[in-house]
């Protein structure tokens, strides 16, 4: 909202990117791994709503546009730099501590396997300052707990421009939820991460 | 525990989660102290905001004094999901890859651990009818919740399962059809009783409790997700320990073998199954 306010600067060091999409969201996805920067190795972690197939194919097709090492994480695994983990279909993925996944069979919350609120909610307890949420194109509101729980532990949150999303409803109920950091189109959020990884190497 | 210095820095509210496990295990020898920090705290989260308790020492208070609480709080905290022949490509590998090996043994034992409502256990029971192995096979299937080894040892589900489990018959290679196995009926479906015969359901707490000796399989899906790293190492030696030279481990498809201790040596019969066999 007060975008003057909320330069990187106030954020000290970002360790943890956790980004939340649903319908839409593979898109906007593309989008923003077309988008970041060589320098860009914050580890980064997008929890999509998809079918519970069994292999979805996605990460595989978002590794064509990116830098990044591109994964579905197995459970434990550690986070690392470089990487942009994408929630394996069907079941909740959750940050640990430590710094590791832990994933989970618990019943779908509102609908949804993965829940982007318990993939923020967990993160945002283990990362608290240095956890950047995203709440993207979505036809629910999934994420809107999720962004004000990391808010409530001192992260940042930046929501995707409601008018250029695909399906506008997640993004409104992410700012209705809370005192959201910034509102912007797809391409300077990308800009923003960008920056963040640009003030994390200094 | 803490090594990573800041961020292992564990908020109020866990603080507080982790003197209530201590706690149930001190007063009542329940032992939820390894279990995964992330899925432990939503499920004490939930159970708190059902029964409208501001926090987890106040849970604490009412818990180490009043048992059947804690008995009821503790089946919440361990209740899992699951389908017939969840992960078809699972079953499929065993279909192809171990039932073959295990033709060589006079007598088969299985130890399907964490089986909760029992629908895993029917299915591997199902495809060693179907190879015929049925006669020479046991299946020893455990799980920490008294409760739902009720619900697996009756062997009937809701019918709105049935589409599911058809579907996964089929993708896993079924050889006839899935109602051969079982009725259908009254919103329900109902396991064979033949199948039942060579299944034996009991108690067995993984955390607390002993090996299953000389198995020629062990299968634990997507209950290690539940585990801290070094209680998977834990339990995987447990198994390690089950387990015939040869024998085989199944374990859920994000599940991997990371936890376990270098000295165990397995071979990855499919990788992406998480089909592994024991070699040394």
């Amino acid at each position: 909202m007060n975008q003057q306010e909320c330069s990187s600067g106030l954020i000290k060091q970002v360790e943890l990117v956790v980004i939340g999409a649903s319908s839409g969201g593979l898109d906007v996805l593309i989008t923003l791994l077309k988008t970041l920067p060589e320098h860009y190795r914050i580890p980064t972690v997008a929890v999509l709503h998809q079918r519970p197939n069994r292999s979805s194919g996605v990460p595989e097709m978002l590794a064509k546009y990116t830098h990044l090492q591109v994964q579905e994480p197995e459970d434990k695994q550690g986070i690392e730099a470089g990487c942009f983990y994408v929630a394996p279909p069907n079941y909740h993925l959750l940050i640990d501590s430590g710094k590791v996944f832990s994933l989970s069979l618990d019943a779908p919350l509102n609908f949804c396997r993965p829940s982007i609120d318990m993939a923020m909610e967990s993160a945002a307890e283990v990362y608290q300052q240095h956890l950047v949420g995203c709440v993207l194109t979505g036809a629910n509101a999934d994420g809107a707990e999720g962004v004000r729980y990391i808010k409530e532990n001192g992260g940042y949150v930046m929501v995707q421009e409601p008018a250029e999303a695909t399906v506008d409803s997640m993004p409104k109920a992410a700012i209705a939820a809370t005192e959201v950091d910034e509102i912007l189109p797809m391409v300077r959020i990308a800009e923003r991460l960008s920056s963040f990884a640009a003030g994390g190497q200094s | 525990m803490a090594q990573d210095g800041k961020l292992d820095q564990l908020s109020e509210f866990e603080v507080e989660v982790e003197c209530l496990m201590q706690a149930l295990y001190l007063r009542w020898g329940y032992d939820f102290r390894e279990y995964s920090r992330a899925s432990l705290r939503r499920r004490v989260a939930r159970y708190m905001s059902d029964n409208h308790i501001l926090r987890p020492c106040d849970l604490q208070h009412e818990l180490v004094r009043d048992k059947k609480r804690c008995v009821h709080f503790v089946r919440g905290l361990t209740v899992n999901v699951t389908d017939m022949f969840r992960d078809p490509v699972f079953y499929r590998v065993i279909r192809e890859q171990v039932i073959p090996e295990l033709r060589s043994h006079p007598f088969i034992k299985i130890w399907h651990a964490g089986c909760s409502t029992g629908e895993e256990a029917y299915s591997m029971s199902i495809l060693l009818h179907e190879e015929g192995l049925g006669e020479r096979a046991v299946i020893y299937a455990t799980d920490i919740n008294s409760q739902v080894l009720d619900q697996a040892s009756k062997g009937v589900y809701h019918d709105k399962m049935l589409a599911t489990a058809r579907e996964n018959y089929r993708d896993a290679g079924g050889k006839s059809g899935l109602d051969d196995f079982i009725s259908v009926g009254y919103e329900r479906f109902l396991i064979d009783p033949g199948l039942k015969k060579n299944i034996v359901f009991t108690q067995h707490d993984l955390v607390t409790d002993q090996v299953f000796g000389e198995m020629q399989m062990v299968i634990c899906r997507n209950v290690l997700i539940y585990f801290r790293r070094e209680l998977q190492t834990k339990v995987l030696t447990l198994f390690h320990n089950s387990l015939d030279l040869g024998g085989f481990l199944g374990l859920g498809i994000k599940e991997s073998l990371r936890s376990l201790p270098n000295e165990f040596r397995y071979k990855a019969i499919d990788e992406s199954a998480r089909v592994f066999q024991r070699i040394d």
